[in-house]
Order: structure tokens, then sequence, then C-alpha cells
């Protein structure tokens, strides 16, 4: 242990760790005390502590004449020095972070699904707009698969497959798909519109054409200025016709005719329907509308 | 704005008390530098703290003092992250979700360091400086927006950062 005498009261062999310097000179605790009562006398002043360097700063073990190595500006002894460099963790601390990284671990893997799930769907939204209706319903469906308590994928998936169904032509089983959800989906689904259309098709596909009529009229109520409607009406009644011989049915296709061509009579599109509803009319035979182009590449002209 | 005490602060963010003197000692011992003594967590003022030794080379003070800052914010991203998609897009109420929020966000919070770190920083930038050491520039700025930052929490800064980084980021990764 090395010592120092205070500058002040002259007091003799003081351990140094015992005193501090104060503009270079040294105090004894006690008259550090009673000079310093009030510390704002310290204002300006450059305080130093001494350090004994023959005692150890952390274990505090008088190492007697030998000066200890320094880290920073603390004497540390050989032990405390391999102990402080190596100073590590403790066991809670270790503990807590094995916890975190289970946390972290595992709730990526428990969430994992989630995430594949909104991949899923994304690229499912993406079909749907690009018009890939079985690409989407499979993504939307396994989207469903891995979230199976979030009812609104389901229901999406079973919607996307109505669509899918819908402009495949098999509109019996899109009837199937919408009618599974039609409570289910937002207004902005326009899921009446579309359960008239998958009505439509599927009356026509069962040659129930009083059903074609009934769903055609439902239709048009729903919005008279599509000429797609009119037609629509004209070609149910012209199916009435063609299977009953019903002439008020004849007539009214024609009247129905009329007002769609007075909406649009030059589209190549309509023009193609129109056509084939009078040819429906005129050979009272029921042919889709495929076949129909198929059979009259040029359109079919009445002789 | 509502005054709540630090301490009631500390013991219900205790998590990222605890991963920021992590933070700060985990440096220190990447680059080896003496540790005298060290608290994770304590209901006091400071709440923890990590006791080394001085060092003169910049990089290791920068590293210590900025240590919670990376190490708290990168966990409050990776424990917020998986609890975002079923609460945010699928609005699924999970307990674990919450959980997960509550513990990332009460990490980020603590990802400031203290003006003692900045201090530590900036003693040691205003002499590297004149070497143009371009960590002792860069780390200016991000001293004084720490003090800023500091001030700030008063106004709950330390909650909105961990709430940006937690719940922000991920929004903006997935919308």
């Amino acid at each position: 242990m090395k010592k120092t005498d205070c500058t002040i009261c002259e007091k003799k062999e003081i351990a140094v760790n015992d005193t501090i310097k104060i503009n270079s000179e040294t105090y004894c605790s006690a008259c550090f005390e009673t000079h310093f009562a009030d510390q704002s006398k310290l204002k300006d002043k450059l305080i130093e502590k001494n350090i004994d360097p023959t005692i150890c700063s952390s274990c505090s073990e008088d190492f007697g004449d030998i000066e200890l190595n320094k880290i920073s500006i603390y004497p540390i002894c050989n032990d405390c020095e391999i102990k402080n460099k190596n100073k590590t963790f403790p066991t809670w601390v270790k503990a807590f972070f094995i916890v975190v990284m289970i946390i972290v671990t595992g709730s990526f893997f428990w969430n994992w699904k989630y995430y594949q799930a909104y991949s899923n769907i994304k690229k499912s939204n993406e079909y749907f707009t690009k018009g890939d209706y079985a690409n989407a319903t499979r993504l939307m469906s396994a989207a469903s698969e891995k979230i199976p308590e979030l009812e609104d994928l389901q229901t999406m998936a079973t919607y996307f497959k109505g669509i899918g169904f819908l402009a495949n032509d098999k509109s019996g089983e899109a009837l199937i798909e919408f009618n599974k959800c039609k409570d289910k989906v937002p207004a902005d689904y326009k899921m009446n519109s579309l359960i008239i259309q998958a009505k439509i098709g599927s009356s026509f596909d069962n040659q129930d054409y009083n059903g074609f009529l009934e769903a055609s009229k439902e239709n048009l109520a729903m919005d008279s200025t599509q000429v797609i409607s009119l037609a629509s009406v004209a070609s149910a009644y012209a199916c009435i016709y063609a299977d009953k011989g019903d002439t008020a049915a004849k007539s009214n296709a024609f009247k129905f005719i009329d007002k769609a061509k007075a909406i649009d009579s030059a589209s190549k599109e309509m023009k193609e329907y129109y056509n084939m509803i009078e040819y429906r009319i005129d050979s009272r035979k029921i042919i889709r509308r495929e076949a129909f182009i198929k059979q009259f590449p040029n359109g079919w002209i009445k002789n | 704005m509502f005054f709540i005490p630090g301490e009631l602060i500390s013991i219900v963010t205790f998590p990222g008390i605890i991963v920021h003197e992590f933070a700060h000692m985990f440096f220190c011992k990447l680059r080896k530098v003496a540790v005298f003594d060290a608290c994770y967590f304590r209901v006091g003022n400071p709440a923890g703290y990590v006791i080394h030794e001085n060092t003169n080379n910049f990089t290791t003070t920068f590293l210590i003092s900025m240590g919670p800052f990376i190490i708290n914010t990168l966990l409050c991203l990776l424990i917020c992250l998986p609890a975002y998609m079923p609460i945010k897009f699928f609005q699924i109420d999970q307990p674990l979700s919450y959980f997960l929020i509550w513990f990332g966000v009460s990490i980020g919070m603590h990802a400031i360091p203290s003006n003692q770190d900045a201090n530590n920083v900036y003693q040691q930038a205003k002499e590297k400086i004149k070497e143009r050491n371009v960590l002792a520039i860069l780390s200016f700025p991000l001293v004084g927006l720490i003090y800023v930052f500091n001030i700030l929490r008063f106004f709950w800064a330390d909650l909105l950062y961990g709430v940006a980084i937690g719940i922000g980021i991920p929004s903006l990764i997935f919308g």
C-alpha cells in the first residue's frame, strides 16, 4: 500500500486511496469534508481521485510495493484483469436471450402460414386480374387452407371458382358456387348480377327456356340500358319459339331485337348475336353461339 | 400529454432495458473491452448500466455506444414482423401476436442510446474528425439526433420509435 501526506493538516502516512487531489493539493478525508462541506466551493477546481497503484480497484487486495497493471486508469491485479476481460453474461441474461431467440424463431415458424397465405392472395389477385381464373382459384384455395379459421378466404376461393366456371360456360357449376358465397361477399362484387348470368347460362344448358327468359328479364330489370340484356331476352323468346312454336314468343323476340338494335346495330359482336337469334327463329334450331359461329363463319343468310 | 413515472415505464418495458444493456455488453465483448460492472435491469435510475474501460479506438467506442441502436432496432423488427401479418392484414386476434407486438415494441423503445452514450461518442469524435475519420464525421448528426430524441422522450418519442420500427416498417413492406 502506498502512503502520502495531507498538504492541509500535514497528517502523515495516509493511505493514498483515502485522499483526493484538488488543484494539485492533497486532502485527507477529514480535511476534504471540512473544507468542502459546501460542494459549490468545488466549482472550477480540478478534482482528481488519488488511486493507489498497489491496490486492486476491483478486489481491493493490497499488493504491498508491487505496482499493478492498469485498465483505463484503474490498477487491476492479474486475477481481476482476467475476470474483467472475460466477464460474461449472467446465466439469467443468457437464459433471457435464449428465450428471445426461441420466441423470434418460433413466431416466424408459427406465423409463416400467414405470410404464405398473403403471398398466395397477392398472386391469386394478379391471376384474377389477368383472367386466369384457374390459377386464381387454386392459389386462393391454398391461402384458405393455410388459414381455415378465416372464412373470408374460403368465400373468395368459392367466388373465384364461380367466376372461373362462368367464364368456361359451366353456368350450372358457377351457380352452385355463387349460391354458396352470395351472402358473404361485399356488395361491390355484383353477386346478384353474376347469379343471374349463371342462371341464364344454366337454364339454357338445361333447355329450361322459361327459366332462361325469367333470368334474362331479371337481368334486364337490373339494367335496361345494356344492349346485351335486351338481346338476351330476345334470345330467350327465340328459344321458346324454337322449342314450342309459340308465335307470341316469336314476335316478342323480334320486338326485343329491334330494341337492342336501337342501341347497337353496328358492332360485330352484336350483329353476330342478332344473326344467331334470327337463325334460331327461322330454323327453330337451338345451338350454342360457338357452334353457330363454327357452322356459319361468315354469318347466316336467309335464302 | 400524460406523465407516467419512469420506473413504471421501465417495469412495463423491461425486455428493452435488458436488451439495451446486453447490446452494450455484447459489443464490449466483441471489441475485447474490459467490463467492470454491469446491471441488466433494476427498478431505479438508471434502470441498467454497463461500466467498461475507456478505449481510444473510436470504432470501438462507437460500436459500444450505438450497440443498443443496432441490436434493439433489429430485434424489434424481427419480433414484430411475424405478428404484423395476422393482426393487421388478416385481423386475427391472437394473444401470441399481441404479446409479440408488446415484446418487440418494448425492445424498440429502448433502442436509442442515452445522452451518456452520445457524450462518449461525441468526445472522441471531436478528436477523430481532425483525422478525417468517416465514422466520426457520420457520428455528429447521429449524436445530435440522439440528444434531440432524448429531449423528446418526454413526448413519448421512444414509444413512437418502437411503434415505427415494429409496425411502421412491416406496413411499409406489406402495405
